[in-house]
């Protein structure tokens, strides 16, 4: 017995499930639902503005921006969001850096910043709570476990096998968000300069001394990695429920509450600052790259590099304790 | 003697305070069909379990070729094929693909096996379609294939013939037959009382999780029965001694049929021959494994004809 049988054997199944066939669909398909919405409102953004002068939409921006901040009924989060919003959109003026130039490379930069906090975590729960749960609700776990392999092994093998579908799921989005968005914004774009470096407080102040611009592509590579690293504890977390509760259903109803629970709490608990210990608060590791305020003070790139690092471990060990120990009744 | 290649000793297993197997031990040769019978839920399917490793003994010791479970579990695995419960296979790959999959966690020489146990089993016309299309007998007969795969030295089966039609039945009991002759150690576990009387050389006979009767199919047929065939003459001597012996008798053409034991038969033997008759032959007749059952469960109420004087 090779290792590497084990992983293929794991990898072949997962391909072959409807599942996950069904989860690349819906990335196709929510990709070209969104490039066509963009599309309509930037053409209905100019035709109110009366121009496409990507200048005024900005200035346009900031004004609306500093209107809102006036409201009484924002959260401190948001106001801010929105006062980080308003110095990077000045700073852009300023030194003539369009931020929504268009063209597919964009597409997949908006696709990315706002996909790492709930929609690509919930399609890596779809593929990995099925990991381990479908063999117990199967029966096959019998069939797994009786060849001579060791447990360690199997579930090793699973890990593996469902770390590189995470890795393929994440190349697929960025396929999938340059080719279908390109039909509607163009190919162009990979050189285009973004500006890089906001560091943005959670009180939303944001430090501009280390700013500088850089290529798009370079950001999409940072990015995407950044996406994958967090897909991935999102995926050893979906693991662990996997292996605790025999049904997939349960195991995907299990995260999907966390994870949303994650996203409410970052946008309301600002206040309650034991909260960013949970990891599902720190999965949007996207938004210390593009200048977005963190959701609740006291967290850095690094805090929050090392929260997924740790719960994502933890989440592994309990996974291989409980795999191996547990009694496989009928 | 031989070696056996399964050998168990005190199996306990206890959950959450309850016993579900107890003290269960037995052997198993090469070439032997091991029959564990028991009514459903006595504990069979908890002891299959703990023979391959799915579920850690409370405490016992199990050997298979000589290799402990506990501590060296691969090697042991590997000779071993089972079917646990259903022959539950991955429904959305064909049955190629599910034997390719479990052959590759065992080795080259399980996955060169493939189309040869899949022609013993005689699912090479189906063997590319979809799992999810198979009929019970046809996932019953791949998950023999995967058994097999291994050259296994112990086949352990949990309910071979559930879900097969009569010739189903028959034709997997020819084929396990066949595995035996060559000398493959089969273990099988059943509710079905005939299935056992006719597929098994040995028989151990389980209840609420414990052991209750163990040994050769033949040897306790025999000694369950009360029956005994006597081919005596003349029948008119002989038909009052027996009936001194016996209130229960059947007189046949050329015999008489008695209810007695096994010391009263000697000294009605000794009695006839007293009384000069000729006596050509005595048999005891063999009973059923029902009666075998039904005598060690407590059921000889409703048999009261099996019921010792």
């Amino acid at each position: 017995m090779v290792f590497h049988h084990l992983v293929s054997n794991e990898i072949s199944k997962m391909v072959r499930k409807r599942r996950y066939q069904v989860v690349l669909l819906i990335v196709f398909a929510l990709v070209a639902l969104f490039s066509y919405g963009e599309q309509q409102a930037a053409k209905a953004l100019t035709q109110q503005l009366g121009t496409s002068d990507w200048h005024v939409q900005v200035q346009e921006e900031i004004t609306r921006d500093l209107n809102e901040l006036q409201s009484p009924f924002l959260s401190s989060g948001e106001k801010a969001a929105i006062s980080a919003a308003i110095k990077e959109a000045e700073y852009e003026l300023q030194h003539n850096v369009n931020p929504n130039a268009p063209g597919a490379p964009s597409f997949m930069r908006g696709f990315i910043d706002d996909g790492t906090t709930l929609l690509i975590p919930m399609l890596v729960v779809v593929i990995a709570s099925d990991m381990v749960s479908s063999e117990m609700s199967g029966g096959t776990i019998k069939m797994l476990l009786t060849r001579g392999v060791s447990r360690f092994q199997v579930l090793l093998g699973k890990v593996v096998a469902l770390f590189l579908l995470v890795a393929l799921l994440m190349a697929t989005i960025a396929v999938a968000a340059y080719v279908v968005s390109g039909l509607f914004f163009g190919y162009q774009g990979f050189n285009l300069p973004i500006l890089f470096g906001f560091h943005t407080s959670a009180s939303g102040y944001v430090n501009l001394s280390h700013v500088y611009t850089m290529a798009l592509w370079r950001y999409l590579v940072m990015a995407y990695g950044l996406g994958f690293v967090s897909s991935i504890s999102v995926a050893a977390l979906s693991l662990m429920v996997s292996t605790l509760v025999r049904s997939t259903a349960s195991g995907i109803g299990i995260m999907m509450a966390a994870l949303i629970a994650g996203a409410l709490l970052a946008n309301l608990a600002s206040t309650w600052t034991q909260a960013k210990y949970l990891p599902m608060v720190n999965l949007a590791l996207t938004g210390y790259l593009n200048g977005s305020p963190p959701p609740i003070n006291g967290m850095t790139f690094t805090f929050s590099l090392a929260d997924l690092g740790v719960s994502s471990l933890l989440a592994l060990v309990v996974s291989f304790v409980v795999f191996i120990r547990r009694d496989m009744m009928g | 003697m031989p070696t056996p290649i399964l050998s168990v000793s005190g199996l306990h297993k206890k959950v959450h305070g309850r016993t579900l197997v107890k003290d269960i031990s037995f052997e198993i040769y090469p070439g032997e069909i091991f029959g564990f019978l028991g009514p459903n839920g006595a504990g069979k399917t908890t002891t299959i379990r703990m023979l391959v490793g799915l579920i850690r003994p409370t405490s016992g010791r199990i050997l298979i070729d000589g290799h402990s479970l506990k501590k060296n579990a691969r090697h042991a695995m590997q000779k071993v094929g089972c079917i646990v419960e259903n022959p539950d296979l991955y429904p959305y790959l064909s049955g190629y693909e599910n034997l390719l999959q479990l052959a590759r966690m065992q080795g080259n020489a399980a996955v060169s096996r493939i189309e040869e146990v899949a022609r013993l089993v005689r699912l090479q016309d189906r063997l590319h379609d979809k799992v999810r299309t198979y009929s019970l007998g046809m996932r019953q007969r791949l998950g023999i294939a995967q058994a097999l795969l291994n050259r296994p030295k112990l086949l352990i089966l949990d309910e071979p013939t559930n879900g097969l039609d009569p010739a189903g039945i028959h034709e997997m009991r020819d084929f396990l037959r066949q595995l035996a002759g060559q000398g493959l150690a089969i273990f099988v576990s059943s509710h079905l009382l005939a299935e056992v009387q006719q597929l098994c050389h040995t028989v151990a006979i389980v209840q609420n999780g414990r052991m209750i009767q163990a040994g050769a199919v033949g040897t306790l047929l025999a000694s369950s029965s009360t029956w005994v065939d006597f081919r005596v003459h003349p029948m008119e001597t002989a038909l009052p001694i027996l009936q001194r012996h016996t209130d229960v008798f059947e007189q046949t053409e050329n015999s008489i049929r008695c209810q007695m034991a096994d010391d009263v038969v000697s000294s009605a033997v000794s009695e006839l021959v007293a009384a000069g008759c000729l006596i050509y032959q005595v048999t005891r007749q063999s009973g059923t494994l029902e009666e075998v059952f039904l005598q060690m469960t407590g059921g000889e109420q409703r048999h009261g004809f099996s019921s010792p004087r």
